[in-house]
């Protein structure tokens, strides 16, 4: 067994200083079960290897440590500093051409980072990680989904919103070093786990930010994205897209068609209560939909979405006032207590304020008399700033019709599709003739 | 006669929406074999903390126990 790690210190260091590191990158993948039958001696390995040099070689002994953490009962904590270190001085070159390996050692990190009670720490070195590997700002990486877990952990998403609120153009996945040394099934499961885990946990975290409509975009790819077998992360972000549908819309979204059919036939039978909820909200009964909460709390206090269901339960009286401002210019707090089922005339006037303060409605609340004015929305759209706005979002749109046209011509010139395309066309030829010559007696 | 092949063939009819009751069809049996097979990502974490019940928001007493 020393010999076989000899040998692998060996080729580690003879590789990289004849810069084969294309090779060497190619020999580690068989190289984890050696490493890991060895755990004992790890640390003495990693003392003959530069991080900055022997990058690649470094990689694959901190993942074995990871692999071997049960039976070796190493210090965690030194282990995570390793990472972090690792993180910080490695070589990009060469951990692009692992680029697997990395992703595992990032998964590995927040695996053991999630139970630790200053998770938050783990925050700069997952960015830094993500930082390293991407190509572009706009490539998305499955360490993506490792930072928005730990986000949620520590509840701090300052960090990873900087990520999520690029949009992504392009995706880097661990199979594209992997090779062949795992089956095609391990995969294509965990690559698809990571896509779908960034948009659930993003969604989450614009939920508890209050960005509805950031967090409904990123569940609805999570659940859009093409699938044969229900995914239970996919099950859960179906769950949240419902509830946040009705926050923001006050009825379930239409989900887009290119969506699998795994979420019709399958989850929607599952997410059931969540549908009696919705048709609860579509009586404009604040009180029906208080019993539905109710009646179903133990499955909403099981999925962790009690704390959602009860702003649905909230937004329901906010879109009963928005609905009075259409009919009555003024209306005393007790009528407007009434007429949405609020409990009393100061609860309505606190639901006024606030929405007044989130520029969800325009009024003015008269205290002595208990009154409430409502008015039209001020803005006439002749502002500098609303020109602003709107030239941002012009160069915001125009940004992106120039990303579909460069997305459509690699499309148009990819050998695959054309291939595809003149493929189809030689067939419809061949169909056509045929047809012709059918009944031609002399052939 | 095939229909001309696209390069945005994965949005037919120009990427509308479909009424979730109206899906199925001919591929159906096809998706019930696959489905049946197996579900995935059983073990993702999902133990967070309610990150939405927001006390502000609660204006009304919810008896949740009710």
């Amino acid at each position: 067994m020393a010999s076989a790690l000899e040998n692998f210190v060996n080729s580690v260091r003879s590789l990289s200083s004849s810069g084969a590191f294309e090779d060497l990158a190619t020999q580690l993948l068989d190289s984890t079960e050696i490493l890991s039958k060895n755990w004992n001696i790890l640390d003495n390995v990693l003392e003959t290897l530069d991080v900055q040099q022997h990058s690649l070689g470094v990689l694959y002994v901190l993942l074995a440590k990871f692999n071997s953490l049960q039976s070796s009962n190493a210090d965690i904590q030194v282990l995570l500093k390793s990472v972090k270190d690792f993180i910080q001085q490695c070589n990009t070159y060469q951990v692009r051409l692992a680029a697997h390996a990395y992703y595992e050692l990032c998964h590995q990190f927040t695996n053991v980072m999630v139970g630790q009670p200053r998770c938050i720490l783990g925050l700069t070195t997952l960015s830094a990680a993500i930082d390293k590997i991407r190509t572009s700002d706009t490539q998305l990486t499955p360490i993506h989904a490792d930072l928005c877990q730990l986000s949620l952990k520590s509840k701090c998403f300052r960090v990873a919103l900087k990520y999520l609120d690029v949009d992504i153009t392009t995706i880097s996945t661990g199979a594209e070093t992997r090779g062949q040394n795992q089956t095609v099934k391990d995969t294509t499961n965990n690559d698809a786990k990571y896509f779908l885990l960034y948009y659930y946990y993003g969604g989450m975290i614009y939920t508890a930010m209050k960005n509805y409509e950031r967090a409904l975009y990123f569940f609805e790819v999570c659940i859009s994205t093409p699938a044969m077998a229900m995914s239970y992360i996919m099950l859960e972000a179906y769950k949240k897209f419902i509830l946040v549908s009705l926050i923001l819309h006050g009825k379930i979204q239409p989900i887009p068609k290119y969506a699998s059919q795994v979420i019709s036939r399958f989850m929607k039978p599952i997410a059931q209560v969540y549908h009696n909820l919705a048709v609860a909200y579509a009586t404009t009964s604040s009180e029906e939909v208080r019993n539905c909460i109710s009646k179903y709390s133990e499955t909403f206090v099981r999925d962790n979405n009690m704390g959602l269901a009860k702003q649905v339960a909230t937004s329901l009286y906010k879109k009963n006032i928005q609905r009075l401002t259409k009919t009555f210019l003024t209306l005393s707090l007790t009528d407007v207590a009434s007429r949405v089922q609020l409990p009393s005339a100061a609860v309505a006037e606190k639901y006024i304020f606030n929405m007044i303060k989130s520029g969800e409605i325009y009024a003015t609340i008269n205290q002595r008399d208990g009154m409430v004015v409502f008015k039209d929305d001020p803005e006439k759209y002749n502002s500098n700033k609303m020109f602003l706005n709107i030239q941002e979002d012009m160069e915001h749109v125009m940004g992106l019709v120039k990303q579909i046209n460069k997305m459509e011509e690699d499309i148009i010139l990819n050998p695959i599709y054309i291939k595809k395309a003149v493929g189809n066309a030689d067939d419809d030829l061949a169909s056509q003739n045929a047809k012709s010559f059918a009944g031609d007696p002399i052939d | 006669m095939k229909p001309t092949l696209a390069a945005d063939e994965m949005f037919p009819e120009g990427g509308g929406y479909m009424d979730m009751e109206e899906s199925g069809g001919s591929s159906a049996i096809l998706m019930d074999l696959a489905s049946n097979e197996k579900h995935v990502h059983a073990d993702f974490y999902n133990d967070f903390d309610d990150l939405f019940d927001d006390e502000d928001d609660d204006l009304f007493s919810l008896d949740v126990n009710a």
